[in-house]
């Protein structure tokens, strides 16, 4: 293998700030700034886990349902309203159970549905997103209630026009800490404020990510809707759905298929996942487009119809979408969903069953009364997936078979197993050695590989050092900034990447095939570390069986 | 509700209809799980349930659509409630709007010219009789002049909830054999298949399904 | 101080790019309507805002100083404007309000447009509802407000179904994915 010790002309951070668009007149409240409290959506729980909640949710519903008695929204809105309105008259009656504290966690209320632009915790808050109309109105806010944000709403509308008025398209905006970024697909806007420091283009994809969500859920119909009406109110369209928004936003702090745009395998036996495609792909002959298979937002084996081709977005969108609608859990479901990527423009029909709480099946095809053909072939799933014991080998890999820096194969080379002595000199040596037992050899903490060929990644553990949400976060965001600035357009592509600073120390490497991001203690030694990388790779290729979908067993394509 | 071993199982696919937030899914989950959450997640798409019921010496197995009250899904309900036998149209009590939305499915359907179909109106939250707001003469006359049976129901106390489906049931048996054996009581899709599928087996007294109660909702 | 804070961002809006927007609660027939409000400046001169500025308007809100005869004589050029921009399917039938605003100052005694000469330039134009207010003690503001939203409701078209298409698998035009085949 190639040795990546030649080095990179790119040592430097990248400019934050491309040099685009740029609206200096424009100024935002001195308090428009940083909330000490980090982060927006520490504390969120997926579906999964909230099960449990369910009653303790009365409580913090109860602002909600006075909010909408005193104020049901706008004209063509009925639906919103008679969502909330009704949900809060029966925990209304519920009160005469003693109920716990409001729950935190309970999506509904993250919204913080009082607050709107006035007030001083919105203007706090982090990382805003909007989805509005091109004449102005409001359709999504990920803080406060839309209807209450329609003058704030109309303000980023006015931007944008008075910009296009001189024949010009706003990308960006960048106040003081803040920086805004459009993104402006037909009649829908989007836009996000955001003093979280990520890169703009990394802000941008994300509003793509936001744009593809919304896709999934109605289709590029909805264009169709403004072009005979241009006041057209579409919030209603979205009803029920601020959950999956607002678990894909948490997703673009913890998830690497946010900003890879791969997918992510579960770890199993090759012949264990071989026995799940085989039944996937039988299906997929007879007449499905695509057929997943995946235990939360990672693949256990998926096959798709004869030249028929899933994107990783819409893999990532369509798990983000079923995984957060606690709806799917309940029973079998057939729903209409777009796909993005494969065909922006109209709905297939989604046959999801959970198996499990986690593991959960997903049949897509464009027949709409193929329901009753998808259910008979999940019981053949089912049946075949029990007798190769492919559920309970499921949930084992879930709890154990996690890339350990720690399980790293030594360098066959040295068979010294112990770091290599590069800090022997520094007088903290001792601590020193100790925070990198924690770590992997040569002060290894993390790393993401990127299978170019197979759209898939995988990525390590989490070590004990950067256990903790905020560690982890902190880090994806390194990781994002680093992808941002190895794929600049204006100044790479880039091979090699090395930076250094007060957290870590970054590498990344992109060949051919593949694309490592690696993160190691701030001191760590450069030729060491660049050594240790390609152990990684090896290590990678040795497991790859195991931890990638092979084409060639599963994919027709 | 048992099925008795020999008893003749009935299939009849009943689809339930109703703006967001009336409660076609408490009232589902009610009469499928006996279960019931004070905040119920909006549905997505239509959610598939099915439970026998036992009438005299007859079972029917009703195959449930639990379809989303979400103005997106709209244009898409045809697909739900085609050759459905039984169709219920809910409403929340203390929402009129609901009500009026009832009026439009249940004018919907009978577009459709499928006679045979047996309509319910359920007037859901009927444990919220401090904020009622559609009187209860003002529905049964409506249904009566649609020819649609009316029920208050509440899945929360889990009142006339299944009486409801127990009324459909009968309504089905009644009607059925000497009207018309294809359109009513037996599914569209693939109807010899299904109806032998179901006689073959002997059905325990809820769902057949494996694993779906997973974490949900307990 | 929120208060300060609030005049100062949105005054900046104003000077920057021609408007100041409010958000506003109406009730209406046991209904609440949010309404959103673009509040354009130059009364004094008269400029063009573009099309984008004026997309999909419910409703368009005329107002001019009865203590000024050059505000008044502005209106037909801000009429025009927006019919120019905006472009509603109904020009003739587009629903403007006229407000005759000021009318507490000096007592009416610097008045300087009669009520006649504004309702006639009203009834010239398709009998447009005509107001006179004081934003400054109230009067007849509220009464506006409802007729903006009586006006406004009058042009709403008919609720329509949202109708998708689905997937024809026959003759699909499938988006090719960008990225490398397996």
């Amino acid at each position: 293998m190639e040795d990546p010790t030649g080095n990179n002309p790119s040592d430097a951070p990248p400019p934050d700030s491309p040099p685009e668009k740029r609206f200096a007149s424009l100024s935002l409240p001195p308090d428009f700034e940083i909330q000490e409290d980090d982060d927006d959506d520490e504390g969120y729980l997926t579906a999964v886990s909230r099960g449990g909640s369910i009653t303790s949710a009365t409580a913090a519903w109860k602002d909600d349902l006075e909010d909408a008695d005193v104020a049901p929204p706008s004209p063509s809105s009925s639906g919103y309203a008679g969502e909330r309105g009704t949900s809060l008259a029966s925990s209304a009656a519920a009160n005469d159970d003693p109920e716990p504290q409001p729950d935190d966690d309970w999506p509904r209320d993250k919204k913080h549905l009082h607050e709107d632009d006035t007030s001083a915790s919105w203007r706090k808050r982090k990382k805003h997103f909007f989805i509005l109309s091109n004449s102005g109105k409001p359709i999504y806010s990920r803080y406060g209630d839309e209807h209450k944000l329609a003058g704030f709403s109309a303000t980023l509308q006015a931007i944008i026009s008075f910009v296009e008025n001189s024949g010009d398209h706003i990308k960006f905006v960048r106040a003081a800490k803040h920086q805004i970024v459009f993104l402006v697909k037909g009649p829908i806007y989007l836009v996000c404020i955001s003093c979280t420091e990520e890169s703009y283009e990394g802000l941008r994809g994300q509003l793509e990510l936001m744009y593809g969500q919304m896709l999934l859920i109605l289709t590029k119909s909805v264009n169709r809707c403004f072009e005979k009406n241009p006041k057209f109110d579409m919030a209603p369209l979205l009803g029920g759905t601020d959950a999956v928004f607002l678990s894909l936003i948490h997703a673009f702090s913890w998830n690497p298929a946010t900003f890879l745009h791969a997918y992510t395998c579960l770890p199993l036996a090759q012949s264990t996942r071989q026995a799940a495609s085989a039944v996937l792909q039988d299906i997929a002959d007879s007449g499905v487009l695509f057929a997943l298979l995946m235990c939360e937002h990672k693949v256990i084996s998926l096959v798709g119809a004869q030249k028929a081709i899933l994107h990783p977005d819409d893999i990532f969108l369509l798990s983000n979408f079923i995984l957060s609608s606690e709806s799917f859990r309940t029973s079998e479901s057939f729903s209409p969903i777009c796909l993005p990527r494969y065909n922006s423009m109209a709905f297939l029909y989604a046959y999801v069953h959970f198996f499990d709480e986690n593991t959960y099946l997903t049949l897509l095809t464009a027949r709409s009364d193929a329901f009753y053909d998808l259910k008979d072939s999940r019981s053949r799933i089912q049946n075949v997936l029990l007798k190769a014991n492919v559920l309970v080998e499921v949930q084992r890999s879930l709890r154990e078979s996690a890339l350990r820096i720690e399980d790293l194969p030594a360098d066959p080379s040295s068979q010294s197993v112990s770091p290599p002595p590069q800090f022997s000199q520094d007088v903290h040596s001792q601590l020193l050695s100790s925070e990198m037992a924690i770590g992997g050899p040569a002060g290894l903490w993390h790393f993401i590989y990127k299978s170019i060929y197979l759209d898939q990644y995988v990525s390590s553990e989490f070590p004990l050092i950067i256990s903790n949400p905020k560690q982890q976060k902190r880090l994806y965001k390194a990781y994002q900034k680093l992808y941002a600035s190895m794929h600049d357009k204006a100044t790479g592509p880039h091979k090699t990447q090395f930076r250094r600073d007060e957290d870590y120390v970054l590498f990344c490497w992109i060949t051919q095939d593949f694309e490592l991001y690696a993160a190691f203690n701030p001191l760590a030694d450069k030729s060491q570390a660049i050594k240790v990388c390609n152990r990684v790779c090896q290590w990678i290729r040795d497991l790859e069986n195991e931890i990638f979908v092979y084409g060639e067993s599963t994919l027709s394509w | 509700m048992a099925a008795n071993a020999g008893n003749k199982i009935r299939n009849a696919k009943l689809v339930l209809l109703g703006d967001v937030g009336a409660g076609k899914s408490s009232l589902v989950l009610r009469f499928v799980k006996g279960q019931f959450v004070e905040f119920q997640e909006s549905t997505i798409g239509a959610a598939f349930f099915s439970q026998t019921l036992a009438v005299n010496d007859e079972t029917v197995k009703f195959e449930i659509w639990d379809t989303a009250g979400q103005e997106r899904y709209h244009s898409l309900a045809p697909m739900y409630y085609r050759g459905a036998a039984a169709a219920i149209v809910v409403y929340d009590i203390t929402n009129p709007a609901s009500f009026t939305r009832a009026k439009k499915w249940v004018q919907e359907l009978q577009a459709q010219g499928n006679s045979s179909t047996v309509v319910a109106l359920a007037g859901n939250k009927a444990d919220l009789l401090e904020t009622r707001q559609v009187q209860i003469e003002e529905a049964k006359t409506y249904a009566q002049e649609n020819g649609l049976f009316f029920m208050e129901t509440s899945a929360k106390t889990a009142i006339n909830v299944n009486d409801i489906f127990y009324e459909i049931a009968k309504r089905l048996l009644q009607g059925q054999p000497a009207q018309n054996p294809q359109a009513g009581m037996v599914l569209s899709q693939r109807p010899n298949e299904r109806l032998e599928l179901s006689e073959n087996r002997t059905m325990p007294t809820s769902t057949e399904e494996y694993g779906t109660s997973g974490s949900a909702s307990k | 101080m929120n208060q300060y804070v609030n005049k100062k961002f949105s005054n900046q809006y104003k000077a920057t790019i021609g408007a100041d927007f409010l958000t506003k609660e109406v009730q209406f027939e046991d209904r609440l309507f949010t309404l959103q409000i673009w509040d354009t400046a130059g009364q004094e001169r008269f400029q063009s805002l573009g099309v984008a500025f004026y997309r999909g308007a419910d409703c368009c809100v005329l107002v001019y100083d009865v203590n000024s005869m050059k505000s008044f004589d502005n209106l037909n050029n801000w009429r025009e404007e927006f019919l120019i921009q905006a472009s509603p399917s109904d020009p003739d039938n587009f629903p403007f309000v006229l407000l005759g605003n000021k009318v507490d100052v000096d007592d009416g005694n610097s008045r300087v447009v009669s009520e006649k000469k504004a309702k006639a330039w009203c009834a010239s134009k398709g009998n447009i509802p005509y107001f006179e207010t004081s934003a400054k003690d109230g009067t007849n503001v509220e009464e506006a407000f409802q007729c903006i939203v009586k006006n406004a409701l009058k042009n709403e078209p008919e609720e329509e179904l949202y109708v998708p298409d689905t997937v024809d698998v026959v003759g699909g035009n499938r988006a090719q994915r960008s990225s490398g085949c397996c």
